[in-house]
């Protein structure tokens, strides 16, 4: 068709002489070209991803499937079928780490939103020096987990560290070995996690408070309402979107924890802050029991995704109503 | 009027009380990064020292921290903007190509939120097992794969937040100006998400710096990066702690600083979008 290059529309028309719609057959051939230009968006994306989903599918589904210890030659070769998920769920060392992890996240992430929302809304007020607060603030959250772990393990030192100099001049006794009792060990963890993952939740709250809707604080204000009710059926409710989202995102983060723990102690003493991630890589890498510890990967992380997935499409306006924004 | 200067009193005693509780410790760990050994594990706090700067030297030398450095930057930048040049045109797709109501839409961002939310140790077994049988352990290549992988989820759902409330007749009218899919994507969307793009670069760079459980399993010795190079200071024969306090800050120091002169990118990006 060189005759007709100049002009596209009417190589269209030509193609079909009742040429009372030629927006289809425009629509049709560029629908081919476009329809490649469309699938190319995906190419960059699918080059990364779907090689390693397909190494977890296939390289997933035999190490689940086979009784694989690193430190046995051979034992590759070894079948089990089902026999790693019937050993999983008569563990008790994964009962065990399921409850640390519970433990770990509820309580945790409970105390980071309790205390993250407080001081964003104190902070969301008048108080002095908001910008040079609001960059200190946020260096725990950024600072590499294993440093925060290994600096607190410096500060509970039990003979030389700075808490038990501080509980000592208190007269609260200066010798305690916060992280190699069972007793205290989880709860000190939970701590540093609550030193290091607050100020995520006040960035963000802060950040949804600033960007809220000014006019109903005001009639409110107008109406005579307390500061406590102002906050209580005002504020809160317009700010409970932006809450769920820190709320779901610290879960799932919180969930994975690893660093701090491996840091500070290695899921000891014992397994008393064994979280599944900790006792996921002591077997894998530690007892090499690749097979099995594929396993343990494996149910945690259907459960996580049960239990979380739903909810966390909704909120991302997905699969379900879209929520106003 | 006195109750509420009262209560502006407590509430910023309150918050300068907590950014406390968020600093102390840091400054104790840049002061014992300072000390002598003796001084640094000592029972009671030395308060008055003459800095040992000598810590850091060692640490950057003879710790490996210049070489653990290098190669975590490398690690951090190849993966991050390797992220954004995969995840962008997804969410260019998602938004703009399709409207983000449609199902094909919908259907590829919950896999991409699917994969986000699926704990790492999954893929930690399959990821070693494959990558040593093909010789990417112990080298910094296996563990830029990983972490593109998860910039890419970071970035397709971080732009996807931008992009969602972009019309999407530029686009269309772009297309009728003839510029193709790809030259719309690079010509009229992306200079107006620049932001969107610092905030995936930012997040993913701090994401992959402090990455340590796939560090932990894919590089050693040579390749280790930041953190594997300062969980290695930990010794079972008596830890050096100002030599590892050293490590540490020199460790956090470009991630902290970055943080803070980025920090107004940040919150949103944080939240992928469920902050305006």
């Amino acid at each position: 068709m060189p005759d007709q290059l100049a002009s596209p529309p009417t190589a269209a028309r030509a193609a079909a002489p009742r040429a009372s719609a030629p927006a289809i057959p425009r629509w049709k051939r560029r629908g081919v070209r476009d329809r490649i230009a469309r699938a190319t968006l995906l190419l960059p994306a699918a080059a990364v991803l779907v090689p390693l989903l397909a190494i977890i599918v296939v390289q997933g589904a035999i190490l689940v499937t086979h009784g694989e210890n690193l430190s046995r030659p051979g034992s590759e070769k070894r079948f089990l079928g089902w026999g790693n998920f019937v050993r999983a769920f008569a563990d008790p060392t994964l009962l065990g780490s399921i409850r640390v992890t519970v433990i770990y996240v509820i309580v945790g992430v409970g105390i980071e939103m309790l205390i993250g929302v407080g001081i964003a809304l104190l902070l969301n007020g008048r108080v002095p020096g908001k910008g040079v607060i609001r960059a200190l603030v946020l260096i725990p959250m950024v600072l590499t987990p294993v440093v925060a772990g290994l600096m607190w393990r410096l500060l509970l030192d039990p003979t030389s560290g700075f808490i038990n100099y501080l509980l000592g001049v208190l007269g609260l006794g200066n010798e305690h070995a916060f992280l190699s009792s069972t007793m205290t060990a989880l709860p000190t963890v939970i701590m540093v996690e609550i030193w290091q993952n607050t100020p995520f939740v006040i960035i963000i709250v802060l950040a949804g408070l600033e960007s809220l809707d000014q006019s109903p604080l005001e009639a409110a204000q107008i109406d005579g309402a307390s500061r406590w009710q102002t906050l209580r059926h005002v504020t809160l409710p317009m700010l409970s979107p932006v809450i769920t989202v820190v709320l779901l995102l610290r879960i799932i983060d919180a969930v994975k924890t690893f660093a701090l723990i491996n840091t500070m102690t290695q899921g000891g003493p014992g397994t008393s802050t064994l979280a599944i991630s900790s006792y996921v890589y002591r077997t894998g890498f530690q007892t090499f029991d690749i097979g099995y510890s594929t396993t343990l990967g494996l149910i945690v992380s259907v459960a996580m995704v049960i239990l979380l997935f739903p909810t966390a499409g909704r909120l991302m306006g997905l699969g379900g109503r879209k929520a106003a924004s | 009027m006195r109750q509420s200067k009262l209560r502006s009193v407590v509430s910023a005693g309150i918050v300068y009380l907590f950014v406390v509780w968020c600093i102390a410790p840091l400054v104790w760990l840049v002061s014992t990064s300072l000390k002598s050994d003796v001084d640094a594990f000592s029972a009671t706090p030395v308060w008055i020292f003459v800095p040992h700067f000598e810590n850091y030297v060692s640490a950057w030398v003879d710790g490996g921290m210049g070489r653990a450095m290098l190669i975590s930057a490398a690690v951090g930048t190849i993966s991050s903007v390797l992220g954004i040049v995969a995840g962008f045109p997804l969410a260019y797709l998602t938004t703009q190509v399709w409207p983000t109501e449609s199902r094909a839409s919908g259907r590829l961002t919950l896999g991409i939120l699917l994969l986000t939310i699926t704990p790492p140790v999954l893929s930690l077994t399959p990821f070693y097992r494959t990558f040593f049988t093909i010789g990417l352990t112990g080298t910094p290549v296996g563990l830029t794969i990983v972490h593109t992988f998860y910039a890419t989820l970071l970035a397709v759902l971080i732009f996807r937040s931008f992009l969602v409330s972009f019309p999407r007749e530029i686009r269309e009218a772009a297309m009728i100006d003839g510029l193709g899919e790809w030259r719309t994507l690079t010509m009229t969307v992306l200079p107006n998400v620049w932001g969107a793009m610092f905030a995936t670069f930012v997040l993913a760079l701090i994401q992959s710096w402090n990455e340590f459980l796939y560090a932990l399993i894919l590089t050693n010795g040579d390749s280790s990066t930041v953190p594997v190079t300062i969980s290695g200071f930990l010794s079972f024969f008596g830890t050096n702690w100002a030599r590892l306090t050293a490590a540490g800050v020199i460790g956090v120091l470009p991630i902290v600083v970055f943080a803070i002169l980025v920090r107004d990118h940040m919150a949103r990006g944080l939240s992928f979008g469920g902050v305006k």
